[in-house]
């Protein structure tokens, strides 16, 4: 059937996009075409769709809506790309190997104000949270505690100048530990306090 | 099948309203703002927009969607759906208005045109014989021409310019001595265009009259490509003008 048969009726909504969009068979294009040329309102309106697609604001909206992006595709674009780098350019990091004049540590730890350790230092009755001074320029801080033998058994990067340790830390009474903080002041800069020892005495304060 | 156009078929009609928008939200604003660029003016339009289509349970588009003959991409149809809303919008706020086009000064006479050509939809001529038959003699055609072309600056410096030319066509450059002389010009033009076969003949409304781009003139009248568009073109045109010299009808002249 061909829904658009009267040579003599003006084209409908349907008719204007199809034949705007090239979308109709040769035969009802051919007779859609007859009448355009010589109707002046279903012309005027056929070119005016027409320019209106060519608005590329207009055909870059409609091609988007056409194809619009898969949900999931939004979540596996992101990480698709994630893992690509992480694949490419963790290998080069790690596998890098610096030049011999090339200084040992790309992280520079400078000795502009640092922050000072405050607690705990020395004997202690209690040590769960490490506090320091703050620093002006840094954005935030890093703190290592190291159990008697120097391994790092806690470290924790935060923006405020205490940490609380976590219960899985255990400070035993009468053993000595020592700790430091380092604050970044910029791009792979920090500065470090000094490494301070405590230990604490069980509840008798000295 | 569609998310909105699943919600549709269920008769879910504010989950289909709310899936349909967030997917075409954008191509609805894209075809708006190539008419009307003022903020207001947009807004208005979209909510004329929404209306129209979420009207009676989304009745227009379910109508589109369940014809079994549909063939053109849903968002063409779409747009061609907003820019004749968005047209008529233009139309009635101005016909809303007493005055009519009230934000643009005018004289008498090119308020009449205003409403006549602009706000109406007549031809120029025809406007003419309205404006003299309402209120005789009326002014002469050239005086009126003069008005009308002073009617289309006016316009074309608000913010009606980005739609003026859906309202109407352009006024003719030239003075025509009168309405007889014109019409007879125009008659003659149309019977030369007629003897152009009706897919030569649209090539060259379409690219030369209406300023369709080559690539959307090829895609409509089922060209190749563009280039079979300015080849069409450029064939056609010498013989065009050498009628028209024949007729009396110089480049002046229209």
């Amino acid at each position: 059937m061909t829904p658009w048969s009267t040579m003599g009726d003006c084209l409908n909504d349907d008719m204007v996009a199809a034949l705007a969009d090239g979308s109709l068979a040769d035969s009802d294009r051919v007779a859609a075409l007859a009448h355009v040329a010589s109707c002046v309102d279903c012309r005027a309106q056929l070119a005016s769709v027409a320019r209106l697609l060519a608005d590329p604001a207009v055909a870059g909206a409609a091609r988007r809506a056409d194809n619009p992006v898969r949900p999931w595709l939004k979540v596996a674009v992101p990480v698709g790309i994630a893992a690509i780098l992480l694949v490419v350019l963790v290998p080069r990091v790690l596998l890098r190997r610096p030049p011999l004049d090339e200084h040992r540590a790309s992280v520079s730890v400078t000795a502009g104000e640092s922050p000072q350790a405050l607690h705990p230092v020395g004997q202690v009755a209690a040590a769960r949270r490490l506090t320091w001074s703050p620093v002006a320029q840094a954005d935030r801080y890093r703190a290592t505690l190291f159990d008697a033998e120097g391994r790092p058994i806690f470290e924790l990067v935060s923006t405020d100048t205490v940490v609380s340790l976590p219960d899985s830390v255990s400070i035993e009474p009468l053993r000595r530990y020592f700790w430091r903080v380092e604050a970044r002041t910029a791009i792979d800069r920090w500065s470090s306090s000094g490494l301070v020892e405590f230990e604490v005495t069980g509840g008798r304060a000295p | 099948m569609e998310d909105w156009l699943l919600e549709l078929k269920a008769k879910r009609v504010d989950a289909a309203w709310d899936l349909f928008v967030s997917r075409y939200r954008r191509v609805i604003f894209a075809a708006i703002r190539h008419y009307a660029r003022d903020h207001d003016d947009v807004m208005d339009v979209f909510a004329r927009v929404c209306e129209a289509l979420r009207d009676d349970g989304m009745r227009r588009i379910r109508t589109y969607v369940d014809s079994g003959n549909r063939r053109a991409r849903f968002s063409t149809w779409l747009v061609t759906v907003v820019r004749n809303l968005t047209v008529d919008w233009f139309r009635q706020r101005d016909g809303r208005r007493r005055a009519g086009f009230a934000d643009v000064e005018l004289t008498a006479l090119g308020r009449a045109i205003a409403e006549q050509v602009y706000r109406d939809g007549h031809g120029h001529v025809e406007a003419y014989e309205l404006i003299c038959s309402r209120d005789p003699p009326g002014p002469s055609f050239r005086e009126y021409l003069a008005e009308l072309r002073s009617t289309h600056r006016a316009l074309a410096a608000t913010r009606l310019r980005y739609v003026l030319r859906e309202l109407a066509p352009p006024p003719p450059d030239q003075d025509a001595a009168s309405v007889p002389e014109l019409r007879d010009q125009r008659e003659r033009l149309d019977a030369i265009l007629r003897s152009l076969p009706p897919e030569e003949r649209l090539v060259v409304q379409l690219y030369v009259m209406e300023e369709v781009p080559a690539a959307a003139v090829a895609r409509v009248t089922g060209l190749a490509n563009p280039k079979a568009v300015y080849n069409t073109v450029y064939r056609i045109l010498p013989v065009l003008r050498a009628r028209l010299a024949e007729a009396g009808i110089h480049a002046g002249d229209l």
